[in-house]
């Protein structure tokens, strides 16, 4: 009921105040659109409740997390709340191949990037770095979490990390650093790559 | 490991970059293979990722190179940066660029061909939105017959081209926003050198190492212009007034004109340059909006002229980085002190001197009481290696001074960089 309210006196404000807040749009972080609305900008200047929305982890929990946030990193769940699949009265966004705990992780990356992106470089390096500091299985699981939700800049670093365990390498210890058990080739195949690049090995 | 897609596998061997590494990461596992196969995008030939590649005679690097590209498909950005080799011949490097053609966005090329393979007629008019070539010759240029309708990027380093094919090839490209010319080879049919580009999407122009008697850019859009190294009459640029970034460095040209509207220049940068400086200043003092202006190892076409500080406050009062290095005598201190109009907004400040003389010290002083917001002092100095006893006495007393004067104004962070 507040809320409708606050939104026609705003309609009301709008037109006046449309072109001075066009100064405040929220600039995108990760190359995903941005709601500029400013009736939403103008509810948080304001200092109602930034706009939450529900996300929903494989294992059923809930997580409030900032539209805007989740917004700005997310183009999946940018297209959700641009093309009004999602109801902010009531739905929830079903996550169901994100745990809980990678969820976690990911709305920690996409928050702390998006109140923090004035920072200077190292820290947000520095920042980044700790937070990979995961075992592989975290380190796969935010991976398909990032890819899922198509958060670009997470998808990038995770990229980056993955690469830099393989640059530089020779065969036999990438395979013993990503556990390849079974490489997947016949003898045959095996012996003729050996045999091609001995040094490789 | 196993449990990820093989299109994300392909998106971080794609990271790899390195022709090396993705031939060890496709002989790793048959998952890795395919993902190499069918979903890798990036692929580069580096004489810096291999030193192996030195080893191996010409033709064995073609057919290593051949073999890696033939087993991608859907490739979209190939680097091929070899400094040691002569050259590949041009049926191998046609058959690269078309097997690759019609996915590729990125093409990075600078082997010399022979004989001379047109890249650009090959696979510019694709998909192919950046290319970097150096070491080729580009020729027979037809704007009504070829477009370039994806290319963004244009960076021709030792390219031989004749004006007009320059000129044409410009216009060609209808979404060019970055032009890079370095070092051209630049034929022409008559006696005088004109350069002359048009195009209303160029954003970016950088041009090194040229020599023209006319150079005319017709750029609408253009926001950065950087000039390197070059020996030309006349430059003129033609457009809408929105060049924000503005660049020379070690530059000759009698006449240089880059438009009446330049309220919209941000970063002015003059090095190695003569100034006259009534044009000077009667080409920069509109823009009001002048963030950063450098003007260093410059020197003036009147001993008697100098850059004065009362005008640079009333002209730039948005100005927050302000660098300046010259021959400071005592007319600069004198005349360039004068007034008392602030630069509230500088908060960096870098002042450099290449033979040093007991004035530098003063300029110091009278340019950090006309700066009330200075956060940062840099000093550049050059210092012979044969240093005489009197250059010895001046660096010392400079150093006393700075000391003493650093003591006044201890919100300032002060730096030195001597060369």
């Amino acid at each position: 009921m507040e809320l409708l309210c606050i939104r026609q006196w705003i309609s009301g404000l709008l037109p006046t105040v449309k072109k001075w807040l066009s100064a405040w749009c929220i600039k995108p972080v990760g190359g995903a659109l941005v709601r500029q609305e400013p009736e939403y900008i103008l509810l948080a200047l304001m200092g109602s409740p930034l706009k939450k929305i529900m996300l929903c982890s494989s294992e059923k929990e809930i997580f409030s997390v900032e539209e805007q946030v989740m917004v700005q990193h997310s183009v999946i769940i940018n297209n959700m709340i641009e093309d009004g699949s999602y109801n902010h009265e009531e739905s929830k966004i079903p996550l169901d191949c994100v745990d809980s705990k990678t969820l976690k992780k990911v709305i920690d990356y996409c928050t702390h990037h998006t109140h923090h992106h004035n920072d200077n470089q190292e820290d947000l390096e520095a920042w980044d770095a700790q937070f990979l500091n995961v075992d592989s299985n975290g380190l796969y699981d935010l991976l398909m979490a990032a890819n899922y939700l198509e958060i670009r800049n997470l998808l990038d670093l995770i990229y980056g990390t993955i690469k830099n365990m393989i640059k530089g390498k020779k065969i036999d210890e990438i395979r013993r650093i990503f556990n390849i058990k079974d490489h997947g080739f016949t003898p045959e195949e095996e012996e003729q790559n050996r045999k091609e690049y001995p040094h490789f090995y | 490991m196993d449990q990820l897609p093989v299109e994300v596998i392909g998106n971080i061997l794609s990271h790899l970059r390195a022709a090396r590494d993705v031939v060890i990461a496709s002989a790793t596992c048959k998952k890795w293979r395919q993902a190499c196969c069918k979903h890798l995008h990036t692929l580069s030939f580096s004489s810096n990722d291999w030193p192996l590649y030195r080893d191996l005679t010409t033709s064995r690097l073609e057919i290593l190179i051949t073999q890696t590209i033939f087993q991608t498909s859907g490739l979209q950005a190939l680097s091929i940066l070899m400094e040691d080799v002569d050259e590949f011949s041009a049926s191998t490097v046609i058959a690269w660029l078309m097997y690759t053609r019609e996915t590729l966005r990125h093409l990075y090329y600078n082997v010399k061909t022979t004989p001379n393979v047109n890249i650009l007629e090959l696979c510019g008019r694709h998909k192919l939105e950046i290319l970097d070539l150096a070491h080729n010759s580009i020729s027979g240029v037809e704007p009504n017959y070829q477009r370039f309708p994806c290319l963004k990027s244009l960076s021709l380093s030792y390219v031989s081209i004749s004006a007009l094919d320059l000129n044409l090839l410009v216009s060609a490209c209808p979404k060019i926003e970055a032009l890079e010319l370095v070092n051209p080879e630049i034929a022409m049919s008559d006696a005088q050198v004109t350069v002359e580009l048009s195009s209303s999407t160029l954003k970016s122009v950088y041009v090194e190492a040229i020599s023209l008697d006319k150079f005319i850019l017709e750029a609408d859009g253009i926001e950065c212009l950087h000039l390197k190294d070059c020996a030309l009459e006349v430059f003129e640029l033609i457009g809408k007034g929105t060049l924000k970034h503005f660049k020379i460095d070690d530059v000759s040209v009698i006449h240089l004109d880059i438009g009446e509207t330049v309220e919209n220049l941000e970063i002015v940068d003059i090095s190695n340059f003569t100034i006259i400086w009534p044009k000077f200043y009667q080409m920069i003092s509109k823009s009001s909006n002048l963030k950063r202006l450098r003007l260093w190892d410059v020197m003036f076409d009147d001993e008697d002229e100098v850059v004065d500080v009362e005008t640079i406050a009333t002209c730039f009062p948005q100005l927050s980085h302000l660098s300046l290095s010259y021959d400071v005598r005592d007319g600069a201190l004198h005349y360039g002190l004068q007034g008392s109009s602030c630069l509230e907004n500088v908060v960096v400040l870098e002042l450099g001197w290449t033979v040093i003389n007991s004035l530098f010290s003063h300029w110091v002083e009278g340019l950090l009481k006309r700066c009330p917001n200075l956060k940062k002092l840099i000093i550049h100095g050059v210092v012979s290696e044969a240093k005489s006893e009197e250059e010895c006495l001046i660096l010392a007393n400079f150093t006393t001074s700075m000391i003493e004067l650093m003591r006044r104004y201890t919100h300032v962070d002060p730096h030195f960089k001597y060369e």
